[in-house]
């Protein structure tokens, strides 16, 4: 049987100061957050993820803000740009809500379609597509309203030291469709609505560093833990390594690394955020998994504390 | 640190040092040392840190992305402890061999990156470049075995290339077994390493 995943489960990078990455998925994209935790191989490390209101698989990205962080430089086994869905007709909007935050936008065209360009307060790269495809979003924050609110991810753009093994493992082992090629990139399509259009840069990219600023991994859905298992399985016959399966609280994880050097994950989309806060009180307070709960005082107090809040507007 | 001494048979050989990869222990690695010099002293030394009760020999946030001011604060007590441990065993602190594995391999790098020619020789098997942007101290006359796998898929060829470059750089006489097992030490690997010790441990009594 051939497996084909429905696309982007979540994206993980490294950032710096909490407030700021707060400010600026929250503040400005309008994302929701959806659960504040921690890294658990560093508590003193918060583990933030922003999604749509639910927290949806395919909406999802998460962060490990960082204040001591070495920056990261973007380049070759990375994920190179985060691609996030905005409804059709929605460019004008965000290209003034952008501009009124003093983020510097251009527009580039790829295979076809236009992509507002821009880069996060500590310089992980981002950009808006305009696509039909994906429902809209229920979440309104900060002045964003629902009709221009960012839906999801897009999709990605993968930067390969090996571009030819990469893509290899996005059509044979991940069961994505090749479906274009030009500008320099292929172009992939995986099977779900949302965080489904996968760009490939076509010449490999020189290997980049790992650090604040910089994608740490791109995870991709499996439907559950059974299907996961599968995708174990196939990883494993063609020639990786997965690791056993890990428990992220609100999914299930393995990992590999791809031959072009990216860090891939297969995540499941259950048990989902709901896990263990109430659907309307998502992300509020700080959970903790119930191994560090006995330390939670400790935990708390080396954190140093920041809020969902709307931004001034800096200049209309 | 939580640790085993051997004493060997042959007490001018010397003493090897054992790092082991990530969920180790201080036993690890003692078949290794059995191959690479039968007869010669060895201080396996269990990491301090411990991930998802895994030990380890400094922390990291993800894969790949090491806490540097724990690996630096790690890297001196290991060296401390070196020092504790010559004392207490009566072997000799200036003829001293690391063998690492993996994050071992990282923290043996890690203690040649900062103390230079602490160890007399080393065998890095599938080791990272442990800190970038260190001045180096002299490696003059420290030979080193890096054991690394062409398809790798935790180290990319590139990073070997560039820890080989930085070794060198600093005056280590660098030696690179290439194979393809992946991650995992080969037979093949510990061979060559074996070959490579016997010729420059002659140099280094």
């Amino acid at each position: 049987m051939t497996m084909h995943t429905a696309g982007i489960h979540h994206v993980t990078a490294f950032v710096g100061d909490a407030q700021r990455n707060a400010d600026f998925y929250a503040g400005i994209l309008g994302l929701r957050l959806v659960k504040k935790t921690i890294n658990f191989d560093a508590p003193e490390v918060y583990h933030l993820y922003f999604g749509n209101e639910q927290g949806a698989p395919g909406t999802i990205i998460t962060f490990f803000p960082w204040a001591h962080g070495r920056k990261g430089r973007i380049g070759g086994g990375q994920v190179g740009v985060t691609t996030y869905a905005v409804p059709a007709g929605s460019f004008g909007f965000w290209e003034q809500r952008l501009a009124a935050y003093q983020i510097p936008v251009t527009k580039v065209t790829r295979i076809g379609e236009s992509y507002l360009s821009f880069a996060d307060y500590d310089g992980l790269r981002i950009e808006l597509v305009e696509r039909e495809e994906g429902a809209l979003s229920t979440w309104s924050f900060g002045g964003v309203p629902v009709e221009h609110a960012v839906k999801g991810f897009g999709g990605a753009v993968l930067y390969s030291t090996a571009p030819d093994r990469t893509a290899d493992t996005l059509s044979r082992t991940l069961g994505m469709e090749r479906i274009a090629e030009g500008d320099g990139y292929i172009r992939y399509r995986a099977s779900g609505n949302i965080g489904n259009i996968i760009d490939l840069k076509a010449a490999p990219v020189p290997q980049g560093g790992g650090g604040t600023g910089t994608v740490h991994h791109i995870a991709w859905r499996a439907a559950d833990d059974s299907e996961q298992l599968e995708w174990g399985r196939r990883v494993q016959s063609h020639g990786y390594q997965p690791t056993p399966v890990q428990d992220r609280q609100y999914f299930n994880a393995i990992y590999f690394r791809e031959e072009g050097g990216i860090l891939f994950e297969i995540a499941t989309d259950p048990p989902g955020f709901a896990r263990d806060e109430a659907p309307e009180a998502l992300g509020q307070k700080l959970m903790l998994p119930a191994w560090f709960e006995p330390q939670r005082t400790a935990i708390e107090a080396n954190l140093s504390p920041f809020e969902i809040r709307e931004l001034e507007v800096k200049q209309v | 640190m939580i640790h085993v001494f051997e004493q060997g048979t042959d007490v001018t050989q010397p003493t090897l040092v054992l790092f082991h990869g990530t969920g180790g222990n201080e036993r690890d690695l003692l078949p290794l040392a059995e191959l690479l010099a039968p007869g010669a002293s060895v201080l396996g030394i269990r990491g301090n840190v411990l991930e998802n009760g895994m030990p380890r020999y400094f922390r990291r946030l993800a894969e790949g992305i090491f806490d540097e001011e724990d690996l630096i604060f790690r890297t001196h007590e290991v060296k401390q402890f070196l020092e504790e441990a010559a004392a207490k065993y009566g072997f000799d602190a200036d003829n001293l061999v690391a063998v690492g594995y993996s994050n071992g391999a990282n923290i043996a790098g890690s203690l040649l990156f900062h103390y230079g020619a602490l160890f007399r020789a080393a065998v890095l098997l599938h080791p990272m470049v442990p800190l970038r942007g260190l001045a180096i101290p002299s490696l003059q006359g420290v030979p080193v075995f890096i054991g690394a796998g062409t398809n790798d898929p935790i180290i990319r060829s590139e990073e070997t290339r560039e820890l080989e470059a930085l070794l060198s750089g600093a005056g280590a006489e660098v030696t690179s077994h290439w194979g393809n097992q992946g991650h995992r030490l080969s037979a093949a690997e510990a061979e060559a390493a074996r070959d490579w010790l016997a010729e420059h441990t002659d140099s280094v009594k």
